[in-house]
């Protein structure tokens, strides 16, 4: 066992440039790749005129596909990853459970009925979709924490017992609006039910990024009340922390994560449980390097999942959400076997 | 008075676990509460730590009632050390015992140097520096009790509670923690209520002890006033025998286990 020392803030700072530049690599390698190949010197002249508003210096085509695919594509990548490891990073906390994520608990699910729902009956409103998944993910997230408590409190089994039977009762429902209606804008049943971040729609990426960046920063500032959290809530609540206030205050932004991402690109499986893990087992479970730490590392793997999503079987594509599930559930499995 | 609980009442759901009970705690003084299982004493003490709400009574702190302060500033004068805590997560000895400074802390950024300092003090005070960058599941029970002992002594509390706080650990560290709650209570002047069953050494280091039976105070008093046969008999429902330690001179109750 290697010794585990307390958190400084150089070591965090050493940590989260290796992360970024993780970031910045996976980036790389998300732009470059694909059907058609860019050579890294033309990618980055095109980035570095595209921002200084000269010519690109690609072929309309190349352009085209770097600037109207791939970078939207891998905003949605940075966007979805990060929030889901920061919001199953939270729930693990809040649940005292390092098996709890939005995709294993229903969260996911719950997302997409509201943002399914919204699309049938609330079209119109700007917003709708994502307040509907918000609203979705809410329900969901409270109605799974009072069917994982028992008698005894909530123990862990009863927890995911509870996610997996309102897992299988949303997709039921999803499935059953799909069906109904005919409405264009609703994707197919794949996206809601596994995640496809070939199917965002970019006119909402830049709000959905400021709300998402917001969501984690706020989470961040709590960071050291997570710490106290997940040692359990009586022993937070005698050191000061009001934990009735704060859960709800986490609830609300992990499921505003979880619902954003839905919205936005479908639902993503495991990268919640992945992440968190890794950092935890790498470096140290002190949610002031977590929290960052995950939302790099989560934006990284999601776009390098999505890169091999792409290429694996081309021209043809799979949806992220079978890449993360490939590797999650395995994970998910020994996990469980560790803690219970 | 440090803190004075007068006349608390709580129940869980219809079975009233505690019954008007009253509980003093003076700077500096140690009260242990004894009593067999399930007479109400872990409820008690929640209910001093301001965990639990109690449907009547009131619970002062330094002539505050705990109901008007904030938790922050509670945890800044009272540090509770429950029964077992179970962690799902690595976690180092000293990354738990530094916890104990959050109250005195910002909430934001990083413990200072001298809260590190002050957690290896309390580190060395439990005898559990030794294992400090351990991760704390993979220390025994009596180890893992000390490091949750020195997280409450780093939050440097003018009122300590303990809940059983030497039921996992070895006889010489049962003493050394007798040693170390005196040692806080006679130098730091801290107040120390502590519940446990550990009878012979509460007779030698306690000041004050409180018996309780089915939630009820049974009798609250001195060493003197409480160690006596009649009395221990009754609420513990064993044969007992009581002599002197001929070592210190206090009360020593032998269990007497023929029936």
């Amino acid at each position: 066992m290697k010794p585990r020392t307390y958190l400084t803030p150089k070591s965090t700072v050493k940590i989260l440039i290796l992360l970024f530049s993780l970031l910045l690599f996976s980036f790389s390698i998300a732009l470059l790749f694909g059907s058609e190949q860019l050579a890294a010197s033309s990618l980055f002249l095109a980035l570095f005129n595209k921002v200084f508003g000269r010519p690109t210096g690609l072929t309309i085509e190349t352009e085209t596909i770097l600037f109207v695919v791939r970078l939207p594509r891998a905003f949605f990548a940075i966007c979805a990853g990060a929030s889901l490891s920061v919001a199953g990073a939270s729930l693990q906390a809040l649940l005292r459970n390092p098996l709890a994520e939005p995709y294993v608990l229903g969260v996911s699910s719950g997302a997409a009925v509201g943002a399914i729902i919204s699309i049938i009956f609330a079209e119109k409103l700007s917003f709708s979709q994502p307040i509907g998944a918000f609203t979705g993910a809410v329900i969901t997230v409270f109605v799974v924490y009072f069917l994982g408590q028992g008698k005894s409190g909530t123990s862990t089994e009863r927890l995911i017992l509870a996610g997996v039977i309102t897992t299988s009762f949303l997709w039921a429902m999803i499935i059953f609006l799909l069906t109904i209606s005919s409405n264009p804008k609703l994707r197919g049943i794949a996206f809601w039910l596994m995640g496809d971040l070939g199917s965002g729609i970019s006119s909402i990426l830049g709000y959905t990024m400021i709300a998402c960046f917001v969501a984690i920063f706020v989470i961040y500032l709590l960071a050291r009340m997570l710490n106290l959290l997940m040692v359990g809530e009586e022993s937070a609540m005698s050191l000061g922390v009001s934990v009735e206030a704060i859960k709800i205050v986490l609830y609300l932004l992990a499921s505003l994560l979880t619902g954003l991402t839905v919205a936005m690109v479908g639902s993503i499986g495991y990268i919640g449980l992945i992440v968190p893990h890794i950092i935890r087992m790498a470096w140290s479970s002190d949610h002031r390097l977590l929290i960052p730490a995950a939302a790099c590392l989560g934006a990284s793997l999601l776009l390098l999942a999505d890169t091999v999503a792409r290429t694996i079987v081309a021209p043809r594509e799979l949806p992220v959400g079978a890449i993360t599930a490939l590797i999650g559930a395995p994970l998910f499995v020994y996990l469980l076997r560790k803690t219970i | 008075m440090l803190v004075s609980a007068s006349n608390l009442f709580f129940s869980y759901g219809s079975r009233q676990v505690v019954e008007d009970v009253s509980l003093e705690v003076a700077s500096g003084q140690i009260v242990a509460v004894l009593g067999s299982n399930g007479s109400g004493k872990s409820t008690l003490m929640k209910l001093v730590a301001g965990l639990l709400k109690p449907a009547k009574g009131t619970v002062k702190v330094e002539n505050q009632t705990i109901v008007s302060m904030t938790r922050r500033q509670i945890a800044q004068a009272i540090a509770y050390v429950a029964q077992e805590t179970k962690l799902q997560f690595p976690l180092s000895a000293i990354e738990f015992v530094l916890q104990g400074r959050f109250p005195h802390g910002k909430g934001l950024g990083f413990e200072s140097d001298r809260d590190i300092e002050i957690a290896q003090m309390a580190m060395n005070l439990t005898d559990t520096i030794a294992f400090a960058h351990r991760e704390l599941n993979t220390l025994s029970g009596g180890e893992r009790q000390r490091v949750f002992l020195a997280r409450a002594i780093a939050q440097e509390p003018k009122l300590l509670l303990l809940d059983e706080p030497t039921s996992n650990l070895d006889i010489s560290h049962r003493v050394a923690t007798f040693l170390l709650m005196k040692r806080l209570a006679e130098q730091k002047k801290i107040g120390i209520m502590l519940v446990t069953h550990e009878i012979n050494l509460t007779a030698e280091f306690a000041d004050h002890i409180l018996l309780l039976k089915n939630g009820c105070t049974f009798i609250s008093g001195s060493v003197e006033e409480v160690f006596k046969k009649h009395v221990l008999e009754e609420v513990f429902e064993t044969k007992v025998l009581i002599d002197k330690n001929s070592a210190t001179g206090a009360p020593r109750v032998t269990l007497d286990t023929r029936r």
